[in-house]
């Protein structure tokens, strides 16, 4: 092809991949995704403070933080040089990110295949609807970008370079640096290259150690959902959905493939191996985040599907429209779930609007996404559930399966009490009611559209100075 | 050149269809998915005498076409069909002695859907 029309198309992959990306951020006035409000609560406190807290940022969380510090510090250097706030500089810090891996893409396959590979892994990589749903909360976004140059580092065989980058983005988020680090190590050791898989490991260990060796006390204190994680049994209806579809996806162009090929490919082949195996870890736990998986597992996708699509005469381009239209597919049931959504339904931002009437003195205990989007919107405070309290003995993890807000109403009583707590906002309809509504508990409010859970708050009745549980006194 | 190299008018089709689905997908996502309803309990308390009526209101807000069901702990009481007011007021008496829990659902018509709120008394 001719450059200009590589250009061309380039430019229109591109703009309409931050368009996708863009436009969902920018429909809402508010960050969107839940976990956002965590980093946004971290970096507003790095950049007030200029010191990384010590404490999760939340009242009577009590857990010691041990986020890596590069992305709370991106945020609030962001919002130091564009003189915006924390929370609308992480409205679109990591769609953009996003949007510049396209370039990335295209950059990274160039060097390895020619223009039309790089063009099609680039589109592939600019309108999966996965990657794009993945592109508004964790900066595993930024580890998938400088995954691209760490990856290139490995087939240069500049092997140093190759590990620093992945120390780095182990500073960004653990998660992402460990499942990337995994193929370009195994790599390694299936060529017997041991002095080079030594060599890209060891500035990883080394930024690892450094990061927690003077945190290691505060490695006591463990989530409260760490435990449950272990016991759980599967994660949530639209993975389970989703695997069906990943493992053909990957299947397919496995299939397309002529042979294991150059290096290159069969990275990417191992990659994709790897990934897929640990998603589907969640048939037995949803400790290794089966959510965060989907855009990992097809980053690695996209750069075996273009090679084997490259490679294909016009008529066998019938598999790249089959999945493109699995993936519209799954954009629009997905959507059901999580997709584009903000963070809260409108019911939840009801009952936000309804807790900031309240009187100040009245703190209510909330879940994560509800307490952080009522801390950060209504300048109130408010208590989180038990997830995020420290497991005072880690090896009793099992033990712990009843302490969750699944668990029972008299654990729930006995963390009522603890915190004197006096009212409750929650969301989930009869799921979450059915917990509260054995307690002595009004309920004064509740918001929902057609068909959806409610979100309530419920006032606590205390009788004779405990809580008392409805039809027990008489 | 290869030919297999060459971006050719297929696969513009191909590109091009794919982007307006997806547009299309999206502009559906963030369309409106029907009203928003708000159920406040405004007035009730907490003890009363058994020789008192009881006196409670709703502030129900985002839809005109409900009915509200009462109960008394689980029986209920009586239904009262929307009449297009936002506050309603509701009163009854001769309730026995003990702790009940009174709780209002309001029942939407169009989307056969229901929601509660509800309160516990303490009759003496």
């Amino acid at each position: 092809m001719k450059i200009n029309k590589v250009l061309a198309l380039l430019i229109i992959i591109f703009a309409v991949g931050t368009l996708l990306r863009l436009y969902p951020a920018a429909l809402s006035d508010k960050p969107l995704r839940f976990d956002t409000y965590y980093h946004v609560r971290v970096a507003e406190i790095m950049k007030e403070t200029g010191a990384i807290p010590v404490s999760d940022p939340w009242p009577f969380g009590g857990r010691p933080h041990i986020y890596p510090p590069l992305y709370h510090i991106s945020l609030a250097a962001a919002s130091i040089a564009s003189g915006a706030s924390v929370l609308d500089v992480s409205r679109f810090f990591l769609p953009i990110i996003s949007s510049i891996t396209i370039l990335g893409v295209f950059w990274f396959v160039r060097n390895f295949r020619n223009e039309r590979t790089a063009l099609i892994a680039s589109f592939l990589f600019a309108f999966n609807p996965f990657l794009i749903s993945s592109s508004y909360e964790s900066p595993q976004v930024i580890g998938l970008l400088l995954s691209l140059f760490a990856v290139y580092f490995l087939m240069r065989k500049r092997y140093l370079y190759c590990g620093l980058l992945l120390g780095v983005i182990y500073l960004f988020n653990v998660f992402i640096a460990l499942i990337i680090a995994a193929p370009v190590i195994l790599l390694l050791l299936f060529e017997r290259r041991l002095k080079q898989a030594a060599i890209t490991a060891a500035p990883l260990a080394l930024f690892i150690a450094l990061w927690y060796l003077p945190r290691l006390d505060a490695l006591y204190c463990l989530n409260n959902w760490i435990g449950p994680l272990f016991i759980a049994k599967g994660a949530g209806m639209w993975v389970m959905f989703s695997t069906p579809a990943f493992v053909a996806l990957a299947l397919i162009s496995v299939t397309l493939l002529d042979s294991i090929g150059d290096r290159y490919r069969r990275f990417w082949l191992l990659g994709t191996t790897v990934f897929m195996l640990i998603f589907l870890t969640h048939f037995f736990t949803p400790v290794l985040h089966p959510w965060r998986l989907d855009s990992i597992l097809m980053f690695s996708f996209i750069f075996v599907f273009a090679d084997a699509v490259a490679d294909m005469k016009r008529k066998k381009q019938f598999f790249f429209c089959v999945y493109v239209l699995a993936s519209l597919f799954t954009l629009s049931v997905m959507y059901h779930s999580w997709l584009f959504d903000r963070p809260l339904t409108q019911n939840e931002y009801a009952l936000i609007d309804y807790t900031a009437t309240l009187p100040p003195n009245i703190v209510p205990l909330a879940t994560h996404d509800l307490c952080a989007n009522i801390m950060t919107l209504t300048n109130r405070s408010c208590l989180l559930d038990i997830n995020f309290e420290c497991i005072p003995n880690p090896d009793l993890w099992y033990d712990y399966e009843t302490v969750l807000w699944s668990g029972n109403s008299e654990e729930i009583r006995i963390l009522l009490e603890k915190h004197s707590v006096r009212a409750l906002a929650l969301s989930g309809g009869d799921a979450v009611q059915r917990l509260v509504t054995p307690l002595d508990v009004d309920k004064r409010f509740a918001a929902w559209l057609p068909n959806t859970p409610d979100a309530s708050y419920y006032e606590i009745n205390i009788r004779q100075g405990a809580l008392s549980y409805y039809g027990r006194l008489a | 050149m290869k030919k297999r190299d060459r971006l050719d008018f297929f696969d513009v089709i191909v590109l091009l269809s794919c982007l307006a689905g997806i547009v299309i997908a999206l502009t559906l996502t963030v369309m409106p998915h029907g009203p928003l309803t708000q159920v406040t309990l405004l007035d009730y308390p907490t003890t009363m005498s058994h020789d008192q009526p009881l006196n409670f209101s709703l502030n129900i807000t985002g839809q005109s076409h409900y009915s509200i069901d009462i109960f008394e702990d689980n029986e209920k009481l009586f239904t009262v069909l929307s009449n297009g007011s936002t506050i309603l007021h509701f009163g009854f008496s001769n309730i026995t002695k003990g702790l009940h829990r009174f709780t209002a659902q309001v029942n939407d018509l169009v989307a056969h859907d229901y929601h509660s709120v509800f309160f516990t008394v303490d009759v003496v």
